[in-house]
């Protein structure tokens, strides 16, 4: 029997003094998004082909490095943040909710390592 | 994980039909759920007609027609009969309103079904357990905070523009229609503060006269209180009175931005 009361259970653990970091980065990472997946966009239907020295030789103009390098970081990061979000909208069980944003997270790190990684080897070759 | 079917005692069965005893030309179908706690019995929803010739012009008239003609075991909330005291929402053909001022001739389809509020635990038949909610409520401390000493003979003074920043937040009468139509609070209702509280929460930020602003900000700052809102704007939608929680969310989220310097 639980006989706590009702204002007790509305209260909870008060404020965790945080979250508006998460709402802001999330907006940030989404206006980055906009204009560099449009550039990139725009840029490989552009192309003759998809073959990869094509790709390659485009990706060795600075300015498209850049551009691409800055688009897989934000959606690396707000699809990190979003699936966050997710998990906590839906998973109840605490040990599980932890796990899975522990390896959405570890996800986005090796998701970006590896971005920039492809992206500056083939910058510098 | 979030429940997505309903549990096997929860899922509603085919109750009892109640037909006219005697000829009407404009007669009305009403669907009600129907739920005691009193005996074991899964949910149900009984069927009534109601003569329309012989009967006010709003969902609640046929409820309480039907409380007064044909069963009086069905329970439900109301009292002001005219949208102020927000005692008789519940859920009328799929959306979230008050009984007392949806017109029969105006909810669409030749029947009506009514429930009640989404996601909360029933007490019986149309009869929703609000206790969290006006927890939740309280915990926001619904009421002017003041430290500095007021002049015995003096009020406290704002001036009309201050004044007019409480239109469209001072209206809300507390139905619990936009906070029980809202998916975040659905899931995550124990935490979540719900967009009636939250506009509630903005209506004393909003006050000049309030003294409290910081303190109600750290109350408030917090992944789940106030960041659970994903403008989804199911409550704007539904709001029986027409305001816009989904607004006043925003507005207490530029006032956290505005507090972090940008």
């Amino acid at each position: 029997m639980n006989y706590q009361t009702d204002l007790a259970k509305a209260k909870g653990h008060g404020s965790a003094h945080s979250g508006f970091s998460h709402w802001w980065l999330q907006r940030m990472s989404a206006v980055l998004l906009l204009p560099t997946g449009v550039y990139v966009l725009w840029q490989f239907l552009a192309m003759d082909n998809l073959a990869a020295m094509t790709v390659s030789q485009w990706l060795q103009e600075p300015v498209n490095a850049g551009i691409l390098l800055v688009f897989t970081l934000s959606a690396s990061y707000h699809g990190a943040l979003g699936l966050q979000v997710v998990i906590e909208d839906y998973v109840k069980n605490k040990s599980t909710l932890l796990v899975l944003r522990t390896l959405v997270y570890g996800a986005m790190i090796g998701l970006i390592y590896f971005s920039c990684f492809a992206v500056f080897k083939l910058l510098f070759g | 994980m979030a429940e997505f079917s309903l549990p096997k005692n929860s899922k509603i069965k085919k109750g009892t039909h109640f037909p006219l005893s005697e000829k009407a030309d404009d007669v009305s179908t009403f669907k009600v759920y129907r739920w005691s706690p009193d005996d074991d019995e899964n949910p149900r929803t009984d069927t009534y007609e109601v003569n329309l010739d012989d009967c006010g012009p709003m969902v609640l008239d046929a409820l309480i027609k039907i409380k007064d003609e044909v069963d009086s075991t069905l329970t439900f909330r109301r009292s002001c009969r005219e949208g102020i005291c927000g005692s008789c929402a519940m859920n009328i053909n799929g959306t979230n309103t008050l009984a007392c001022t949806t017109s029969i001739k105006e909810v669409k389809g030749q029947e009506v079904s009514v429930y009640p509020l989404p996601h909360m635990e029933v007490v019986k038949d149309l009869v929703p357990d609000l206790s969290h909610f006006y927890a939740q409520y309280a915990s926001i401390k619904p009421w002017l905070q003041t430290d500095s000493v007021p002049l015995p003979d003096k009020e406290r003074l704002q001036s009309i523009e201050d004044r007019e920043k409480l239109d469209g937040l001072y209206e809300c009468i507390l139905c619990a229609c936009c906070t029980t139509s809202c998916p975040s609070y659905w899931w995550n209702g124990d935490r979540y503060l719900g967009p009636a509280v939250l506009l509630q929460s903005y209506r004393w930020l909003a006050d000049s006269r309030d003294e409290h602003t910081g303190e109600r900000l750290n109350d408030l700052e917090d992944p789940f209180k106030l960041y659970r809102c994903h403008t989804i704007m199911n409550c704007t939608s539904t709001c029986p009175k027409g305001l816009n929680p989904g607004k006043a969310i925003g507005e207490i989220k530029k006032m956290i931005a505005e507090r972090h310097a940008l």
